[in-house]
């Protein structure tokens, strides 16, 4: 068992809610800090009595218990601060969320402390995880917390309390032998008979005659025997933790920057993937929504290339799309939701893989995306007509990891559509250009567009095509292939429409030896 | 350290620690790594080029130029002989007039699909028309259409660091001698590093020579004239020239013809004029 705990919680809550963002700190106003003198007070209290103070502070002389007065008195620069509520809160929910990502079996045993059931964890050196642990809550969070370990949960929390940061007992009857009265919740009347008998330590009392002992002391003595001999299961009352990835908050300002909404979005991510971690679970898909001032509501839904849990993929992923972003008015509220489901547990074929990284591989389409714009980015795929230039771009991550057509098409397919392939391939011009095109007996003579201009050398045509005859936006044209000499000699693609007026345009070109569309 | 669970919330499944699963990981694959090792050595028939771009080979044979690197053979005979095929962890231009290097990429296209490989077109100009390609080829592409050049280059970085594809090909045959003329070598640079790096494969479409320390250059040198639109695709790309340069070494010339031995080195700058 385990027990986290963490010190001078009202007052951490408090200076943790002057550090985090988005905390607007007046200028010239000294933000009070864990290596201050600072002193706790009450909300409200009209006595002002410390309550907790920094170590700085105790160092300075003054004690809790103390009048501000009093204090003031001792430490001139001691900072007072007033406990909140709201802050208390905030930091009990970081602990427990914390305390999830550590075991799924806590007891909330107070608000700042917390019983966990370790014993599942394939745990060999109990020193070195309790001690990452302790760090990454000071690096994550910022908050200062001691954690015990120990066989029972009693002696976790003795153990808690010797913690410097953190305490391991490995030999429980030597830590019980040493262990003194002060350290122990036990009332002051019994602690006073114990010391009138010349009882120091646990390890001492227990040497007694148990029920001779008991007679004289109290049944209030009998948890000291219960906490150094009994090898019965604790009853947890076990923390529930909500079934749903959904989370969503109000700001309390106006948010106009992308930094305060990437921090809160980070903060919900932790959340969302402890809870995904303790239910063995990964999301597939996540849903954003940002509230703005003007009652706008901006939504966004993305589809993981490859499921997963860790925060920083998601987090890559979501901010990707957020710097792309540009509001008209300030955000008021974020929510975000993820879907989950089981891990994909699949044997790749051991000598091709279709894509190492899917997660990578989305978010550099994503950046492609912003870079070239929407519906620029994609596997090309003819569209099912008989137009030209008609295509659709399909989703890379898709199309390259599922079993495609391709990898089912035997060799002998392959063969017989290339031998179909005619021609050299052609370069469109993207628009396509005007042209004015002189005809000789119904064929191209003479053309003369914006960059290319001289006389066909030879032409073969006219290939018709047409389509969506039965439609309103019913289409003819007619293809040729021209030889053209003159300014820009080369082989091109000439196409005539057939609407209310005849059109000529340049599509394309084959070979030339510079390039003349458009640039 | 046991403890009886309470009936009223039900217990959760047991989760493993972010380092335990990490660990996990890590010695799964490494163990994957191992069991691919041992499977290619008692197996070698079994290795596909696509293999070979993930785990490169040693040089054997026709690849005696290759120093190492990973190859694709391209279906270019001379190419193949002169260099080994195409080569990862490089970069290759292929210049010339537009036809010609169209048919160059085309016989790309086929080598990276039938070895499967996965791959990107950077398109500068937007100008690939997707029916005059096959259809199963473009099905490992990425389509990456581009407005101007200096966006395809950033395109190109984005997907060379990315490291999922094993080939990207920069084409800037539709791009302006003027937008051309101003691509600064340290593209170049940069892009040699990147491909040297992340091991994949850097080819540059351009009307010119222009791609400074390209190790390989393939250049398209036929005029194709008027009846070569009506020719199929398999007779176009075997009548086609391809003259090859390989940086920092010159080929003894040999004489044309299908029959030919395959090139030496050799000591003279004769450059190889090769017909595939």
């Amino acid at each position: 068992m385990a027990v986290l705990f963490a010190p001078q919680f009202r007052l951490q809550s408090v200076l943790l809610a002057h550090r985090a963002p988005p905390f607007d700190t007046p200028r010239g106003v000294d933000v009070p800090q864990w290596n201050h003198a600072v002193g706790l007070v009450e909300t409200g209290s009209v006595s002002g009595v410390i309550l907790e103070l920094t170590p700085c502070a105790e160092l300075s002389g003054v004690k809790p218990g103390m009048s501000t007065a009093q204090a003031m008195a001792r430490c001139n620069a001691l900072q007072l601060v007033s406990s909140s509520e709201p802050c208390e809160a905030s930091l009990a929910q970081k602990l427990l969320a914390f305390a999830g990502t550590l075991s799924p079996k806590i007891e909330t045993q107070a608000r700042n402390r917390y019983l966990l059931d370790v014993g599942g964890l394939a745990v060999h050196d109990w020193q070195g995880w309790a001690e990452q642990s302790i760090q990454r809550l000071d690096r994550e969070h910022g908050i200062s917390a001691v954690l015990g370990v120990a066989p029972r949960s009693g002696l976790a929390w003795c153990a808690a309390r010797r913690a410097f940061p953190v305490k391991v007992i490995e030999h429980p009857e030597l830590f019980i032998e040493s262990l003194s009265f002060a350290e122990l919740e036990i009332p002051d009347s019994l602690q006073q008979q114990l010391a009138d008998w010349g009882i120091r330590t646990l390890g001492e009392l227990l040497r007694l005659p148990k029920q001779a002992a008991l007679e004289r002391l109290g049944p209030e003595a009998a948890p000291l025997w219960e906490l150094a001999r009994d090898t019965r299961e604790c009853v947890m009352h076990l923390e529930a933790f909500p079934e749903s990835l959904e989370l969503e908050m109000d700001l309390e300002s106006r948010v106009e920057t992308l930094e305060p909404i990437l921090f809160i979005i980070n903060r919900m991510l932790e959340q969302l993937a402890s809870r995904m971690r303790l239910r063995h679970r990964v999301a597939t898909d996540m849903q954003l929504q940002l509230r703005l001032e003007n009652a706008v509501v901006y939504e966004r839904h993305f589809s993981l290339p490859s499921p997963s849990r860790d925060e920083a993929v998601l987090r890559r992923v979501l901010e990707t799309h957020l710097e792309t972003l540009n509001f008209e008015a300030a955000i008021v509220g974020v929510r975000l939701k993820l879907q989950d489901a089981p891990p994909i547990h699949q044997q790749l074929t051991l000598f091709e893989r279709p894509l190492r990284d899917p997660n990578r591989f989305g978010e550099t389409l994503a950046r492609l995306h912003s870079l070239t714009g929407e519906n620029r980015v994609g596997v090309p795929r003819r569209a099912a007509s008989h137009r030209p230039d008609l295509f659709n771009l399909q989703d890379p991550c898709k199309v390259f990891s599922t079993k495609a057509e391709r990898d089912l098409a035997t060799p002998e397919d392959d063969t017989l559509k290339r031998n179909t392939l005619r021609g050299i391939p052609l370069r469109r011009f993207r628009p396509a250009m005007r042209a004015q095109v002189s005809l000789s007996g119904h064929r191209p003579a003479f053309l003369h567009a914006a960059t290319i201009t001289g006389p066909v050398l030879e032409c073969a045509g006219p290939y018709r095509l047409s389509g969506n005859w039965w439609e309103v936006d019913a289409w003819r044209i007619e293809e040729w292939d021209v030889e053209l000499g003159g300014s820009a000699p080369g082989l091109y693609r000439l196409v005539c429409e057939h609407g209310e007026a005849k059109t000529w345009t340049l599509e394309g070109c084959y070979d030339a030896e510079e390039w003349r569309g458009n640039r | 350290m046991n403890a009886v669970l309470e009936e009223k919330h039900p217990p959760f499944p047991r989760s493993l620690s972010c380092s335990e699963e990490q660990s996990a990981q890590g010695k799964a694959s490494s163990v994957l790594a191992d069991l691919r090792s041992i499977l290619v050595a008692r197996f070698p028939e079994s290795r596909t080029p696509s293999f070979e771009a993930n785990h490169p080979a040693k040089e054997t044979g026709d690849a005696a130029h290759s120093h190492g690197r990973p190859l694709l053979p391209t279906g270019i005979k001379k190419w193949d002989a002169c260099v080994g095929g195409l080569r990862l962890k490089e970069v290759t231009e292929v210049f010339g007039t537009l036809g010609n290097t169209g048919l160059v990429m085309d016989r790309l296209l086929e080598a990276t699909m039938k070895a499967g490989w996965l791959g990107a077109w950077v398109d500068a100009g937007d100008a690939m028309e997707v029916e005059d390609w096959d259809e199963s080829a473009l099905q490992r592409i990425v389509w990456v259409r581009c407005t101007d050049p200096m966006m395809a280059l950033k395109a190109t970085d984005l997907l060379l660091r990315d490291g999922n594809l094993s080939w990207v090909t920069l084409d800037l045959q539709s791009a302006s001698p003027a937008a051309l003329r101003r691509i600064s070598a340290q593209y170049w640079h940069r892009f040699h590093r990147l491909v040297e790096n992340c091991g994949n494969s850097l080819i540059v479409l351009t009307p010119m020579p222009m791609v400074e320390g390209a190790k390989v250059r393939v250049a398209g040198r036929r005029r194709l004239n008027f009846s070569s639109i009506h020719l199929s695709r398999r007779e176009l790309c075997d009548t086609k020239s391809v003259d090859v340069f390989v940086r920092g070494r010159f080929l003894k010339s040999i004489p044309e013809g299908d029959d030919a031995p395959h090139p030496t080195v050799g000591a003279g700058p004769d450059i190889v004029r090769m017909t595939a």
